[in-house]
C-alpha cells in the first residue's frame, strides 16, 4: 500500500515536471496563429495603415489659404498651415499616421514571417509580395510625410526612417535616406515579379497587380528613376488609349453624395486601389469649423479649378468637368471626391467614427506619372500624349467660350510663355497663376519646353490629387516656393528644400530617443 | 469486531481500577461559545494516561483515583484542570490565541508558528442573516479588508480589497480558496465593470454559489508571508473558506430558516419633487417653449405633456369627440391632475415579499467515517419588479479513514441559481459629449428615483417614439439567468509515521451561466426599431435604417415583426492536482520543525458564446422571422450578431515552506514558491517567478521572565516581522503577438471582407507584477486575554506593474502596456476585543477593528482622455493614490445661469470641452475612490439566553460623485431633485446659487454643445462629496430557548433571533442627500443594498 501510494506520487511528480514547460506552451486564448496561407491571406487585410496623411500634408500646401481670423480654424489645422510642430494627437495628426502606417510595417513583417514558414510556391510567393508591398508603401507614406523629398545629393545626409523587418524589434536608428528609398525599392521589385489578384476577394483594397504598378510607378518618380517610372505605369496603362475616370458621367448625378459615393466606388474602372482612413479631412473641406484656413475662392479662381488654364478659367468658360462640380461657400470651395463617411456607433447620440476612402491611386494620376516621367525623359511627343488623354477625359469639347485644347508643344509653349510667375510673397490675388517657378530637388528640368510641360503636369496633378495631400509631395520634389497668407500678420514663404517639408516626428516618438527631423533656426 | 476488542480491554482496565479508592465522576462539557455539547473532547487523569472522551451528548463518566485532578481539553478551546468531583458541567472557553490553526488552505499551521498577518473569522459570529451571498459578511469583520457593496444585487460581486489596491491596471481581486481549491470566476469582471451595473456583474461573484450555512470559518491571509505559499496568485490577498465537516456521534440535523422582509425606499430619504412641484417646473418649461406642441407631440421621449398633446390629436370616433378637448379649460383639468398624482413609484416597483432561505444540514459518524451533508433553499421574490432569484445549493463532505494511516476526503458542492434581472444593455460612455448613458435602461431603482411622480404608473407614455410603460417593459424585457456551479474533490492523505503527512488532491469545477435577455414584440425596445407613425418619426428615429447603397430611400424598420432574443453563455471546466508533503517534529522537546512542500497544477478552460435572434416571435409561437435588412445593416455597422470566445489558463507551481521554532518562544519560517503560468509566453525567463517570505516571530509570553514579570496584566505577547515578495499576472497577455479576427470599415457593403488583426504586438519580456511587502504585527492580550489587541503595520512596494509605456513605436505601437508602473502603500490596522463584562448571566464582549491604508502611483506614464478621468471610479495619476476621482474645475454660473468651467486647454468657458483630450492638467483632484479607513465597532451582550448584537461598519477618506441629475434638455418624463428650486431664473441670482439654469430653447439653439456644459456640471467639483459614512449594519437580538423547555420537543437546539441589516446611516455627508455612498447608481441591474429585516430559526435535532 505505501509502497504504491508513493510511487504513484514520484510518478505523477516526475511526469509533471517533466511536461509542465509544454504544457504552459498553450495560448491563453484564440489568437490566430497565422500557419496557413488563408490566414497569411487574412492578416494581410490589415496591412494597411488606417490613418492618412492626407489632412495634414495638404494644410501645409498652396491649395489653402487664411480666409480670415473671424472664422474658426482647428489647432492641428492651424499648426500645418503655419508648418510648425503639430503637436495634437488626433486622427489626422502625426502621431497617428506614424502609429498606423507602423502597425501596416509591423503587421506585414508578422505576415512575412508566417509565410517564410510555409512553402515557397507560387500562391505564397504572390501573398509575399503584397507583404512587401503593404510594408514598402507605409514606409514609402511615412517618408514623404516625415522626410525630405528624395534628392541623390543629399540623400547620405538626409534622415531616412527605421525600416523594421523583423516583426516585434523595433528599429531605433532612422538611416539615411538614400538607405530608406533603397530598402522601399528592394521591397517592390522584390514583390513586382509575383505580384498576383488571384488571392484577392476585394482586390480594389489590396496591392492588385495594376496597384502594384502603379505604385512602383509614382515611387520611381519620386525617386528619380523615370525609366523605371514610365516602364511601370505602362504596366498599369497599356499603351493604348488609357481607362480613365469617366469624369463627365458625374454631370449627371443628383449632387454631392452621390459624386462622392461615385468617386468610390471600386466599380471604377480608374480607380487601382483605395485606401480607408479615421480621418476628419472629408469634413475639413465643407465644415465652417475649418474655414479659417482652406480651399477659399481666391485659390480656386487664380490657382486650381477656374485659373486660367489651357482647358479655360473661371466656372462657365471652362471646360474642366471638375470645375463645374465644386461646391461649398467662398471661404471652402470643394470637389466631392473624398467626403467623410460616418459609422455610427452609438445610434441615440449618432456618435462614431469619421472616415474617408481616398483613392490611393488612379489610372488618371499615373498617367500624370507617365507624362511627368516622359517629359523629364526628354519625351515631349508621349508626354503630350499622356496630356492630352487627361484632357480628353477630364474636359469637356465646348464649355461657354471656351474649347478643349490639343496641346501641341507649339500651343503648350505659347500658352505658358504669356503666364506671370508666381512671385513670393504673394501679395494680391492677381499675382496668382498656375506658374509657380520650379527649383528641382537633386535633378534638372530644362529651360523652355520641359519646364512648360512640367508647369502643365504639375497643375493637371494639382486638380486631379487635390485633397489627397500629394500636391504637397509636388512642392517638395520641385522647390516649388509659396506663400500663406495670414490675416493681419506677416505672410509665412515656405522656401524650395525648406527643411519643414519633412514633418516634424510626433513628439512621442521624440522622447522616446529617435533622431528629430532638423530645422532652420531662423524658422522656429 | 474491534469495537468488542476495545470494550473488552476498557473493561479490564476498570477491573484492574477498582483494586484502588475511587470515586466515579460523571457529567458533561460544554462550549461557552454556544452552549453546544463539546463531543469527543477529552478527559484525562493528570499524570497519568487514564481517561475518556465525551459522548455526542457531551457527556463522560469516569472512575478516578481520589483527589486527582482531571485534565480537559478539545481543539479550539482552553484546556481546564479541576479536581474531581462526582458531578461536573464542565464549560470549556474558546481559545483566543492559544493552540488555534491557521488554515492556509494548503496546510494547517499552528498559530504560534505563524509568522504572518492574518485574521480568522468564526463564519457563525460573522453571518449576515438575510444576505446569502458570503463574501458580503466581510465587511468590517477584519482590520485591513475593505468590502464596499457597489450593487447589492445577488450574485454581484462586492468590491473586496485586502490591504487596498495591489495593481493599476489589474483587478486587484483577493484570492477565494474553499477548502483547499482555488474558485475561478465563470466571466473576470475587474473592479471598474463591477460598479458599471451590466449584466455581466452579475454573475461576478465567485461565491455566490455557497451556502452560508455551510461555511465553518475564513481565514484572511493578508501580508506577503502568510499568502507566499500562493506566491504569484496571492498579491491581492487570499480568503480561505472551510466548509463544515462531520464529526464523529450520533447524527445531527439541523435547521436554519430565514425570513427576510425588505424595506421599500421612501421619498422622504431623497429630496426628489413631488408631482406638484414637478408640474411647477414643467409649466416653467413650457412658457420658455420646451414643451411646446411642436417639440413635445412627436418628441423621442415625452411624458404628461406629450400624451397631452397626443390625445388633443386623436379622435375616438364613439364619442365623435377628441381625447381631450383642445381647450385651456381642458388641458389646465388634465394638468392639474397629474399635479394631483403623487405616483409613489417606489411602491410601485419595490416590494416587501418575503424572501427565505432554508438549508438543513446532517452530520454525524464513527470514528471511521464522517460525513456531513446540507441543502438549501434560497427563494426571493425580488425586491424590485424582475429580481426574482431561486437558488439550490446541495453539498457532501464525507471523511473516511480507511486505516490509521490513510484516510480519503470527498468533497461536493453544487449549486443552482436561476434568477430573473431587468432588461439591459451595456453602459457606455460618449467621449464627444461627456455623457455616461445606457440605452433603453429600465433599471427599476434609476426609474423610481428619475422619473417624474406626476407621470401615471399605469399609463402608456413615449420613448424612444414608442409606447412605454415601466410594467410593461419590465413584463417584456427581462434576463434570465441559469448558473449552474459544481465542484467535485478528493484528498488521500497517508501518514506513513506521524511526523510525516503525504496527501494528493484532485478537484475539478464546472460551471456555467446561461444569460437570455428575452426582448418581447411587446417591448418598448422592439418597437422603437419601428417606431415611424409619421414622416418627422421616420427621419429622426435612429433605430431605422437607411440603405447607403439606394440614395435618397427612406428609412426602415429592419425588425418589422418579433423583438429580439440575446443569449450569452459562460461556460467553465477547471481542474486541479496538488501534491503535497509535511514534515513535523519536535526534538528535545525544544526544536519544532515544520516542513511543507508540494506542487500543483490548476487548468481553467473558459468558454464563451453571444448569439442575437433577431426577429423572435414570442407571440407567434416563438417563431424566429427575421428581415435580410437587419444583418446587411449590421454587416455595414460592423456588428455581429454571434460570437464565441475561449480562454486558457494553464498554471504549474512548485512551494515549499519551512519552519523552526526553539521551543514556540523564536519561531524562523522561509517559504519559497516558483510557478509558471501560460499567459507570460513561451520564453522560460518570463514564465517562471519565483516567489519568497522571510518572516519571524517572537512569541514574548513563552520567555521564563514573561509571567513573573507581567504577572496577568499582560498574558501574551507576540512579535512577528516578514518581507516578502508575491506577485500576480498582469492583467495583459500580450507575451506573444495577438492576432484576431475582425472586420474592417468598408464604405459599401460589396466591398466588404473579414480579415485578421495584430490587436497588440508582442512584448516577450512581459512578465508578472510584483509586491515586496514589510510586516510588523504585534498581538497583545492584558488580564488574562480578557482584552485581545492584534496591530499591524506594513509597507508595501508594487512594482512591474503594467502601465503605458512610450515607444518609438516602430514595431506597431508608440504606447505599449510593459511592467513599468510602481506604487506603493502603507496601512496600519487594529482590532481590539474586550470582554467587558463576564457574569454567570451576562456578558458584555465589544469588538473594535480599525484599518487604514494609503496608495500612491509612484510611476505612470498616463495616458487616459479627459473624460476616463472623470466618470465611473476615475483613474489614477503619477503621485495620487489608485482610482482618484478628479473634477472639472467649476467656476459658477455666468449671467445667464449657464454653468462655467475650466476646460482642457485652461481658458474659462460653459460648453467648450474636448473630452477625449489627454490634457489633465486643469482637472481639480478630488480624493480616492476606494475608502482609506474602514473599520467596525461591534458590541455583544448576553443575557442568560439573549443575545443582543450592535455591529456599526464605517468607511472614510474617499469621495463618491453625486447622481447626474443634470442635463440641458428635461423631458417631461424626468423627476429633478428638490435642489433645482434653487436654481438659477434670473439674472443676479448666480450671485447665490451654485444650481445652474434649465436652459430655455433660446440658449438651446444658440449653443448646440450646450449639453456638454451640463454634462460637465455633473462631473464637476460642485457634484462630489465625501463618501464617509457609518452604518448601522446589524442590529439582532437572538433567544436561545432553555433546553428543559425543548427536550420535551426532542430538540437539542432551538433558537430564534431578529436581526435589521443595512438600517441607516449614523453618518454621512449631507450633500449626498439620500444617495448611499457605498452603491454605484449605474443603472442597468445594480440596486443599492436594501434595508431589511430578517427573522431566523435555528433548530438542532
Amino acid at each position: 500500500m505505501k509502497r504504491i501510494n508513493i510511487f504513484i506520487m514520484a510518478l505523477a511528480t516526475l511526469s509533471v515536471a517533466t511536461s509542465c514547460d509544454s504544457y504552459l506552451d498553450k495560448l491563453p486564448d484564440d489568437r490566430a496563429e497565422v500557419n496557413t496561407p488563408e490566414k497569411a491571406t487574412s492578416l494581410l487585410v490589415s496591412a494597411y495603415s488606417n490613418h492618412s496623411p492626407a489632412f495634414l500634408l495638404e494644410m501645409s500646401s498652396d491649395n489653402v489659404m487664411d480666409n480670415g481670423k473671424q472664422y474658426t480654424t482647428q489647432i492641428n489645422q492651424e499648426m500645418a498651415y503655419r508648418w510648425q510642430e503639430v503637436v495634437t494627437v488626433g486622427n489626422d495628426d502625426p502621431r497617428s499616421i506614424w502609429n498606423s502606417a507602423y502597425i501596416a510595417v509591423g503587421t506585414a513583417n508578422e505576415a512575412l514571417a508566417s509565410l517564410a514558414k510555409l512553402p515557397d510556391n507560387a500562391s505564397n510567393q504572390a501573398l509575399k509580395a503584397e507583404a512587401l508591398l503593404c510594408r514598402a508603401y507605409a514606409m514609402f507614406t511615412l517618408g514623404n510625410t516625415f522626410c525630405m523629398s528624395y534628392n541623390p545629393n543629399k540623400a547620405e545626409t538626409f534622415l531616412g526612417l527605421p525600416y523594421p523587418k523583423e516583426p516585434g524589434v523595433s528599429v531605433d536608428e532612422r538611416g539615411t535616406m538614400k538607405q530608406l528609398y533603397e530598402n522601399i525599392e528592394a521591397d517592390i521589385e522584390a514583390a513586382l515579379p509575383y505580384v498576383s489578384d488571384a488571392h484577392l476577394t476585394v482586390p480594389k483594397y489590396h496591392f492588385n497587380s495594376a496597384a502594384a504598378y502603379a505604385f512602383a510607378a509614382r515611387f520611381n518618380l519620386y525617386y528619380l528613376k523615370f525609366d523605371k517610372a514610365k516602364q511601370y505605369a505602362d504596366k498599369v496603362l497599356g499603351t493604348g488609349t488609357p481607362t480613365l475616370r469617366d469624369v463627365a458621367m458625374y454631370g449627371n448625378l443628383a449632387g454631392v453624395d452621390d459624386i462622392g459615393n461615385a468617386y468610390v466606388r471600386s466599380g471604377e474602372n480608374a480607380n487601382l486601389m483605395f485606401q480607408t482612413a479615421y480621418s476628419i479631412n472629408g469634413r475639413a473641406f465643407r465644415s465652417s469649423s475649418f474655414n479659417r484656413f482652406n480651399h477659399g475662392r481666391s485659390i480656386v479662381s487664380y490657382e486650381t479649378f477656374w485659373a486660367v488654364s489651357p482647358w479655360g478659367s473661371g466656372s462657365s468658360n471652362n471646360t474642366l468637368y471638375e470645375a463645374r462640380y465644386l461646391y461649398g461657400t467662398n471661404q471652402t470651395i470643394y470637389y466631392p471626391k473624398m467626403l467623410e463617411m460616418f459609422e455610427i456607433t452609438d445610434k441615440v447620440n449618432s456618435t462614431g467614427y469619421a472616415h474617408t476612402v481616398d483613392a490611393a491611386f488612379t489610372t488618371d494620376e499615373t498617367l500624370l506619372v507617365r507624362a511627368e516621367a516622359n517629359a523629364l525623359l526628354g519625351n515631349t511627343e508621349a508626354s503630350l500624349t499622356d496630356i492630352n488623354y487627361w484632357i480628353n477625359a477630364h474636359c469637356k469639347p465646348v464649355a461657354g467660350t471656351a474649347t478643349r485644347p490639343v496641346m501641341t508643344e507649339a500651343s503648350l509653349n505659347d500658352f505658358f510663355n504669356k503666364i506671370t510667375e508666381v512671385p513670393v510673397p504673394v501679395k494680391t490675388d492677381k499675382e496668382r497663376t498656375i506658374k509657380k517657378p520650379l527649383h528641382p530637388q537633386g535633378f534638372t528640368v530644362e529651360e523652355g519646353t520641359q519646364t512648360n510641360l512640367i508647369y502643365l503636369i504639375l497643375q493637371m496633378r494639382r486638380i486631379e490629387t487635390w485633397q489627397q495631400g500629394l500636391r504637397f509631395l509636388d512642392i517638395k520634389r520641385y522647390g516649388l516656393e509659396i506663400t500663406h497668407n495670414l490675416d493681419g500678420e506677416d505672410p509665412l514663404v515656405f522656401k524650395a528644400g525648406d527643411l519643414r517639408g519633412a514633418i516634424q516626428l510626433p513628439a512621442d516618438v521624440v522622447t522616446a530617443g529617435l533622431e528629430p527631423n532638423p530645422r532652420e533656426t531662423t524658422n522656429k | 469486531m474491534r469495537e468488542k476488542v476495545k470494550i473488552l480491554l476498557v473493561m479490564l482496565f476498570l477491573c484492574v481500577g477498582t483494586a484502588m479508592a475511587q470515586v466515579k465522576v460523571t457529567g458533561s462539557v460544554t462550549s461557552q461559545d454556544d452552549g453546544q455539547p463539546v463531543i469527543g473532547a477529552s478527559v484525562i487523569v493528570q499524570g497519568s494516561k487514564t481517561g475518556t472522551v465525551t459522548d455526542v451528548d457531551g457527556h463522560f463518566s469516569l472512575e478516578v483515583p481520589e483527589n486527582s485532578k482531571l485534565v480537559f481539553s478539545y481543539v479550539g478551546m482552553e484546556t481546564q484542570t479541576l479536581t474531581a468531583k462526582p458531578k461536573m458541567d464542565v464549560v470549556l472557553q474558546p481559545n483566543t490565541t492559544l493552540n488555534e490553526v491557521v488554515v492556509t488552505g494548503l496546510t494547517k499551521i499552528d498559530k504560534r508558528l505563524f509568522t504572518g498577518a492574518t485574521s480568522k473569522i468564526d463564519a457563525a459570529k460573522a453571518k449576515l442573516d438575510g444576505v446569502a451571498d458570503v463574501s458580503r459578511s466581510l465587511e468590517g469583520r477584519v482590520a485591513g479588508v475593505s468590502v464596499q457593496n457597489v450593487s447589492g444585487t445577488f450574485g454581484t460581486a462586492p468590491k473586496i480589497r485586502v490591504r487596498g489596491a495591489t495593481s493599476i491596471y489589474g483587478s486587484s481581486k483577493p484570492l477565494w480558496v474553499v477548502d483547499g481549491v482555488i474558485m475561478e470566476d465563470v466571466t473576470q469582471v475587474n473592479a471598474d465593470q463591477l460598479s458599471s451595473g451590466d449584466a455581466a456583474t452579475l454573475i461576478s461573484s465567485a461565491v455566490a454559489g455557497l451556502n452560508a450555512d455551510d461555511i465553518e470559518s475564513f481565514q484572511i491571509l493578508k501580508d506577503g508571508s502568510a499568502t507566499s505559499i500562493y506566491g504569484a496568485r496571492a498579491m491581492a490577498g487570499v480568503i480561505v473558506v472551510t466548509t463544515k465537516k462531520g464529526q464523529a456521534g450520533s447524527a445531527r440535523i439541523n435547521y436554519t430558516g430565514e425570513y427576510t422582509m425588505r424595506l421599500k425606499p421612501s421619498y422622504s430619504q431623497f429630496n426628489i419633487m413631488n408631482s406638484q412641484e414637478q408640474m411647477g417646473i414643467y409649466k416653467e418649461l413650457e412658457a420658455n417653449g420646451l414643451l411646446s406642441f411642436a417639440r413635445t407631440y412627436r418628441a423621442s421621449t415625452s411624458g404628461v405633456y406629450g400624451k397631452m398633446y397626443q390625445m388633443m390629436n386623436t379622435y375616438d370616433p364613439t364619442t365623435g369627440n377628441f381625447l381631450l378637448p383642445n381647450t385651456k379649460a381642458g388641458m389646465n383639468s388634465y394638468l392639474r391632475q397629474a399635479e394631483m398624482r403623487n405616483t409613489n413609484w417606489f411602491d410601485e416597483l419595490f416590494s416587501t415579499a418575503l424572501s427565505m432561505n432554508h438549508s438543513i444540514s446532517m452530520s454525524g459518524g464513527t470514528d471511521k467515517a464522517q460525513y456531513y451533508t446540507s441543502f438549501s433553499i434560497m427563494d426571493d421574490p425580488g425586491w424590485t419588479e424582475q429580481s426574482k432569484v431561486q437558488r439550490y445549493t446541495a453539498s457532501v463532505n464525507a471523511q473516511y479513514n480507511i486505516s490509521q494511516k490513510l484516510s480519503l476526503n470527498l468533497i461536493s458542492n453544487s449549486s443552482y441559481r436561476k434568477q430573473k434581472a431587468p432588461g439591459t444593455l451595456n453602459q457606455s460612455v460618449n467621449a464627444v459629449t461627456g455623457e455616461v448613458s445606457r440605452d433603453f435602461d429600465i433599471n427599476p431603482y434609476s426609474y423610481a428615483i428619475n422619473s417624474s411622480r406626476a407621470l401615471d404608473p399605469n399609463e402608456y407614455y413615449t420613448r424612444n417614439y414608442s409606447p412605454f410603460n415601466i410594467h410593461n417593459e419590465l413584463a417584456n424585457n427581462f434576463i434570465d439567468f441559469d448558473v449552474v456551479d459544481l465542484k467535485f474533490q478528493g484528498e488521500l492523505k497517508y501518514k506513513p509515521v506521524t511526523q510525516v503527512e503525504l496527501a494528493v488532491l484532485g478537484a475539478y469545477k464546472y460551471s456555467t451561466t446561461t444569460q437570455a435577455n428575452q426582448i418581447r414584440e411587446n417591448s418598448n425596445m422592439a418597437m422603437a426599431f419601428r417606431a415611424m407613425d409619421d414622416a418627422t418619426m421616420r427621419d429622426n428615429n435612429p433605430w431605422l435604417y437607411t440603405d447607403p447603397d439606394k440614395p435618397n430611400s427612406l428609412p426602415f424598420s429592419v425588425l418589422p415583426n418579433g423583438g429580439f432574443y440575446r443569449e450569452t453563455k459562460y461556460k467553465m471546466n477547471s481542474w486541479d492536482f496538488r501534491a503535497t508533503a509535511s514534515y513535523n517534529d519536535i526534538y528535545n522537546d525544544q526544536h519544532i520543525v515544520n516542513l511543507f512542500g508540494g506542487m500543483e497544477i490548476n487548468n481553467t478552460d473558459r468558454n464563451r458564446s453571444y448569439f442575437n435572434g433577431v426577429g423572435m416571435q414570442y407571440d407567434m409561437g416563438y417563431l424566429g422571422a427575421y428581415d435580410y435588412n437587419y444583418f446587411k445593416q449590421a454587416s455595414e455597422q460592423n456588428d455581429v450578431y454571434y460570437n464565441l470566445s475561449n480562454g486558457y489558463n494553464r498554471e504549474v507551481a512548485f512551494f515549499g515552506t519551512a519552519t523552526y521554532s526553539w521551543k514556540g518562544r523564536y519561531t524562523i519560517n522561509g517559504t519559497i514558491r516558483y510557478e509558471g503560468s501560460n499567459r507570460l509566453g513561451k520564453a522560460r525567463s518570463a514564465r517562471w517567478l519565483p516567489t519568497w517570505n522571510i518572516s519571524g516571530a517572537w512569541n514574548a509570553h513563552e520567555e521564563s521572565w514573561f509571567q513573573p514579570t507581567f504577572k496577568n496584566v499582560l498574558s501574551h505577547a507576540t512579535l512577528k516581522a516578514s518581507y516578502s515578495l508575491t506577485g500576480d499576472k498582469p492583467a495583459v497577455v500580450n507575451s506573444q503577438v495577438i492576432i484576431s479576427s475582425y472586420n474592417p470599415w468598408r464604405p459599401f457593403a460589396t466591398d466588404k471582407e473579414s480579415g485578421l488583426e495584430i490587436t497588440d504586438f508582442a512584448n516577450p519580456d512581459l512578465t508578472y507584477e510584483k509586491k515586496h511587502e514589510f510586516n510588523i504585527g504585534v498581538d497583545l492580550g492584558f488580564l488574562n486575554n480578557r482584552l485581545n489587541v492584534t496591530f499591524d503595520w506594513y509597507t508595501r512596494n508594487n512594482y512591474d506593474l503594467i502601465g503605458p509605456r512610450t515607444t518609438n513605436g516602430t514595431k506597431g505601437v508608440i504606447t505599449e502596456y510593459a511592467n513599468v508602473a510602481s506604487m506603493k502603500s502603507n496601512g496600519e490596522e487594529l482590532s481590539i476585543s474586550s470582554k467587558n463584562i463576564v457574569t454567570k448571566d451576562f456578558k458584555w464582549s465589544t469588538d473594535f477593528i480599525f484599518s487604514h491604508v494609503k496608495t500612491k502611483v509612484t510611476d505612470l506614464d498616463n495616458r487616459v482622455r479627459f473624460i476616463d478621468m472623470i466618470t465611473g471610479t476615475g483613474f489614477t495619476m503619477k503621485g495620487y493614490p489608485y482610482r482618484s476621482l478628479f473634477s472639472i474645475d467649476f467656476q459658477g454660473l455666468n449671467d445667464a445661469g449657464i454653468p462655467q468651467f475650466i476646460n482642457q486647454d485652461g481658458n474659462l468657458t460653459t460648453s467648450d470641452f474636448n473630452f477625449q483630450s489627454r490634457v489633465l492638467d486643469h482637472l481639480i483632484y478630488e480624493g480616492p475612490t476606494d475608502p482609506t479607513i474602514t473599520g467596525s465597532l461591534g458590541n455583544v451582550f448576553n443575557y442568560k439566553s439573549f443575545t443582543l448584537n450592535v455591529f456599526a461598519t464605517f468607511a472614510f477618506g474617499n469621495k463618491v460623485r453625486l447622481d447626474p441629475s443634470f442635463s440641458s434638455n428635461y423631458s417631461d418624463m424626468d423627476a429633478m431633485p428638490k435642489e433645482f428650486k434653487n436654481r438659477w431664473t434670473i439674472a443676479g441670482e448666480e450671485k447665490k446659487t451654485q444650481v445652474p439654469a434649465i436652459p430655455d430653447l433660446r440658449q438651446l439653439q444658440n449653443d448646440s454643445r450646450l449639453s456638454y456644459a451640463y454634462n460637465a456640471y455633473n462631473r464637476s467639483t460642485e457634484r462630489v462629496a465625501n463618501g464617509d459614512f457609518i452604518r448601522m449594519k446589524e442590529i439582532s437580538l437572538a433567544y436561545d430557548f432553555p433546553k428543559s423547555w425543548i427536550h420535551t420537543l426532542r430538540l437539542n437546539t432551538l433558537s430564534l433571533k431578529l436581526q435589521a441589516t443595512n438600517l441607516f446611516l449614523i453618518y454621512s455627508d449631507k450633500k449626498l442627500n439620500g444617495q448611499d455612498p457605498e452603491f454605484f447608481n449605474a443603472g442597468g441591474v445594480a440596486v443599492p443594498m436594501a434595508r431589511q429585516l430578517t427573522m431566523t430559526l435555528r433548530i438542532g435535532l
